[in-house]
């Protein structure tokens, strides 16, 4: 965002990130119960759209565009329901990609840069459901 | 001026919040669509920073149900939209939503324009 100081809400960025990040995993994590909570599911896309917003806001763009793509991810399983069944190799991508996120916070927290997503964003896309 | 502020995220609340403060408006936050209703109920903003996708009811639900209430449906209200949220805007502004303020982009000076541009005087 231009014309604003961003470094003074670095610190309630990176937590509420993180929380914004635990609750992809729980949402990826669920999908291997059939069929999947649609709470969790919900909750998994408000996150990744909130992650998106604010990685954009704050000038993170790799890791917004890694949470638009979990937010649409989880949107279609939201309004599809349990219509499609992941399968261990889809979840697993999806929980790759979160670990990804974690790792990529974890270096803007140390060294106030992004790590290389372009490998797990393009993994997610190859999702389908 | 008073304004609330509806975003699940406790980042963007803040974040807003903060800046808007410093400027001179007073503000009230809201987590949720129905702490939202609930609030410009109890204190009539003059105008609403809507958040689309949120928990309980969803900014959708929002603008709807601020339409149909007599007291509440002058309030202008702008929604925040982030990066592929076009569809999501036009649906907004058909539910009265005045104009859009996109999270991820925007300037503050640009936002308070916006802000300006729709509050009516008195």
């Amino acid at each position: 965002m231009n014309g604003v100081d961003l470094t003074t809400f670095k610190t309630l960025f990176l937590k509420t990130a993180r929380e914004n990040i635990e609750d992809l995993f729980a949402g990826a994590s669920t999908l291997l119960v059939t069929p999947f909570p649609r709470e969790v599911i919900q909750k998994a896309y408000i996150a990744g759209h909130s992650l998106k917003s604010k990685c954009q806001t704050m000038g993170y763009q790799n890791m917004a565009i890694l949470s638009a793509s979990f937010e649409s991810i989880f949107r279609r399983l939201h309004e599809n329901g349990s219509g499609h069944s992941p399968t261990p190799e889809e979840i697993a991508i999806l929980q790759n990609a979160v670990e990804m996120c974690r790792r990529c916070i974890a270096n803007i927290e140390t060294n106030d840069a992004e790590i290389d997503l372009q490998d797990t964003i393009k993994a997610l896309e190859t999702l389908v459901f | 001026m008073h304004v609330l502020i509806a975003d699940d995220d406790a980042f963007f609340r803040t974040f807003y919040e903060s800046k808007l403060t410093e400027t001179g408006f007073s503000v009230e936050t809201a987590a949720d669509g129905k702490q939202a209703l609930e609030k410009a109920k109890q204190h009539i903003p003059d105008l609403i920073l809507l958040d689309i996708i949120m928990p309980e009811k969803n900014g959708f639900e929002v603008l709807q149900e601020l339409s149909n209430d007599p007291q509440l449906q002058k309030i202008p209200v702008l929604v925040f939209s982030s990066l592929g949220q076009e569809k999501d805007v036009a649906k907004a502004k058909e539910l009265g939503a005045v104009d859009y303020v996109n999270k991820g982009t925007l300037d503050f000076e640009s936002l308070l324009l916006k802000i300006f541009t729709v509050i009516k005087p008195v």
